[in-house]
């Protein structure tokens, strides 16, 4: 039963560790010790909980390699230097064909995000594209834009916020779902 | 696996909403260290929270995808402009105008055949053959004069790059054939002879 539900879950898996540690070559190491944790804890899984049980087994590999990474200088270093800024939009832009890859976002999804992108404000859709496209920082943005902080912030979520209640998208992600 | 991007419509829910925006911005890497490792802990808490991590990316990715398909379609797209561009394409569909200037320069160039054609059988082209045959005559009695000549010495001297006037005052063998050529007729301006006439020489 866990075995099947480390197979039948693995791309929600691998997609949720991508968010954590922003590596998708982290992010698949993790996943196969996911799967072996799962299997060395098998008497403890639940049918009705089992996808959850696994989100907490990853998310607690995960910590534990973020926790091993800071206590390494250089491993902290290399891994902020990762995270940080310009680079976590370019690891969300990797993750993103990966995404695909696993079948998590499917050319419909896009199609459909697309679509949606066009009808949002030119002001929203150039905040989100920067962050997640570009690569920026909010801060980025902000200087670039000669705006404030916090008018950029407001404008990428109340952007994500229509994305995601855009009916279009929100049919697609239920037939990917 | 969509919940909190198909299910949750509500968008007056603070609770939520603030949720997904804090997956979005700790997704992103734009929380502090502190705020991250806060985050974390309450996502082994709730699972929910794991379920909005795997949407904001999701999502993040649905977007990066999007904005790439736009960007390689604009290139798509200067591509196949492009390479129509460079196609020899034949007027399929030419305008009125196209086919009307077409028309014209063919009509105008059979014109011009059909007078060139005139002008060679009216009697002043014939005066001209006539020019045209003593030019040949007086050209063919040259190079026979010439044959007993130094041709080289000549040529040398007549290709010498000289502006000045002396260089253009004609050599002995020209005049010498100017003259030959005016005794067998003296007008000036070259006849049609009863022999060129017959085509006897």
């Amino acid at each position: 039963m866990v075995e099947s539900a480390c197979v039948q879950f693995q791309g929600d898996l691998k997609g949720f560790l991508l968010g954590v540690l922003k590596n998708r070559d982290l992010a698949e190491d993790v996943f196969q010790k996911t799967a072996i944790r799962a299997m060395e804890a098998a008497e403890n899984a639940r049918a009705a909980t089992l996808r959850g049980w696994l989100f907490q087994i990853a998310l607690n590999e995960a910590r534990q390699l973020l926790r091993q990474k800071k206590r390494d200088i250089h491993h902290h270093e290399r891994h902020a230097e990762q995270v940080s800024g310009e680079n976590a939009g370019r690891q969300a832009n990797a993750g993103g064909q990966w995404m695909q890859d696993l079948g998590l976002v499917g050319d419909e999804t896009v199609k459909a995000v697309q679509r949606s992108l066009i009808r949002l404000p030119q002001e929203q859709q150039e905040v989100i594209r920067r962050r997640i496209y570009d690569g920026q920082t909010f801060a980025e943005i902000a200087e670039q834009m000669q705006l404030p902080l916090g008018t950029v912030l407001t404008w990428m979520r109340r952007g994500l916020l229509r994305l995601r209640e855009d009916s279009q998208l929100r049919a697609f992600e239920d037939d990917d779902g | 696996m969509s919940d909190l991007i198909s299910n949750n419509t509500d968008a007056v829910q603070p609770d939520a909403d603030d949720a997904q925006w804090l997956a979005m911005r700790y997704v992103l890497g734009e929380l502090s260290d502190e705020q991250a490792e806060s985050f974390e802990a309450a996502m082994a808490d709730d699972v929910a929270l794991c379920e909005g991590v795997l949407q904001a990316i999701l999502l993040n990715s649905a977007v990066a995808l999007a904005f790439e398909s736009q960007q390689s379609g604009r290139t798509a797209l200067v591509g196949v402009t492009s390479d129509e561009s460079s196609l020899p394409v034949v007027a399929i569909n030419r305008s009125p105008f196209a086919r009307f200037g077409v028309f014209a320069a063919t009509a105008a160039m059979v014109l011009a055949v059909l007078a060139m054609v005139m002008l060679q059988n009216s009697p002043q082209a014939e005066v001209l053959s006539s020019d045209d045959d003593a030019t040949a005559d007086m050209l063919a009695m040259l190079l026979d004069n010439s044959s007993s000549s130094d041709l080289s010495g000549e040529f040398d001297e007549f290709s010498s790059a000289d502006d000045s006037v002396s260089s253009l005052v004609a050599p002995e063998w020209l005049l010498t054939a100017v003259d030959l050529d005016s005794a067998g007729d003296q007008n000036d301006i070259p006849a049609i002879r009863p022999e060129e006439e017959s085509g006897v020489y």
